[in-house]
């Protein structure tokens, strides 16, 4: 199984948990489930982008992306228009699909960071059950659009970073 | 004379926007307030309070995802800068 499949499991069971899930719990959750998209859209860049030998270079590639830089791309990528530097390629406009993946990596990149680091946050159920949610939409939004050239200006973003601008 | 604290249209705006929408049965409003991100970009926390005595079944939680979109999209039909974060919590 895909680390990122692994990591969507981790936070269901931790979510799921019967009884009360104790707030270690529903942070590790919230945690696994941001992690679950990061490596899912990390894994088809570099499995789409990088070549395949040597074969550690996916693996290597795949711990130069950086959480802030991904956040820009997917601001830029949530936005009812397309990037404006961008039209050329995506048009006036991104799927929605492509938006809401967009949209809940950012969501939850902000969640995950309350989760792990604010240690007077109260986590509720409710709210990772929400997360887990989000994740799970947008991987069967991603397997909708991940074979469209839009994905591919997307994954080109990610690996570029700020780079992209110049 | 004391000058009361006036709420910026942003901040009407959205509290209106929010207000305008259906909840589900057992969520209310709770609070919205302006901040910044953990990444310091300016930010909207749009805070629900779910009971806890409508479970927290697959159905259940659809709602609050649904709640979530319809937040997020009248956020959109504002044209503002801020990122908008919805959350849940749960009261008894």
């Amino acid at each position: 199984m895909a680390l990122h499949d692994d990591f969507l499991g981790q936070a269901k069971g931790l979510a799921r948990r019967r009884g009360r899930p104790s707030q270690i719990n529903l942070r590790r959750a919230t945690s696994a489930a941001y992690y679950a998209l990061f490596h899912l859209l990390i894994a088809e860049a570099v499995n789409r982008m990088i070549p395949a030998q040597p074969s550690s270079l996916r693996a290597r590639a795949a711990r130069a992306f950086q959480h802030g830089e991904m956040k820009e791309v997917c601001v830029a990528f949530k936005a009812p228009s397309s990037p404006k530097k961008l039209i050329p390629l995506l048009g006036p406009a991104v799927s929605t699909e492509l938006r809401s993946i967009a949209e809940t990596f950012v969501d939850l990149q902000e969640e995950r960071h309350a989760a792990d680091y604010d240690i007077s946050l109260v986590l509720s159920q409710s709210s990772a059950l929400n997360s887990i949610a989000n994740v799970e939409s947008a991987f069967q939004a991603w397997g909708k659009i991940r074979a469209t050239e839009e994905v591919n200006v997307f994954l080109a973003a990610l690996i570029l970073g700020r780079r992209w601008d110049r | 004379m004391v000058a009361l604290a006036q709420p910026i249209p942003q901040e009407v705006a959205v509290a209106e926007a929010v207000r305008s929408l259906p909840l589900p049965k057992g969520v209310r409003l709770k609070t919205i307030s302006f901040d910044e991100d953990h990444s310091g970009d300016p930010a909207v926390y749009v805070i629900f309070a779910v009971s806890k005595q409508y479970g927290l079944g697959p159905a259940r939680i659809r709602s609050l995802t649904a709640l979530r979109e319809s937040v997020l999209r009248a956020f959109d039909g504002l044209g503002l800068d801020q990122l908008c974060y919805v959350r849940f919590v749960d009261v008894k």
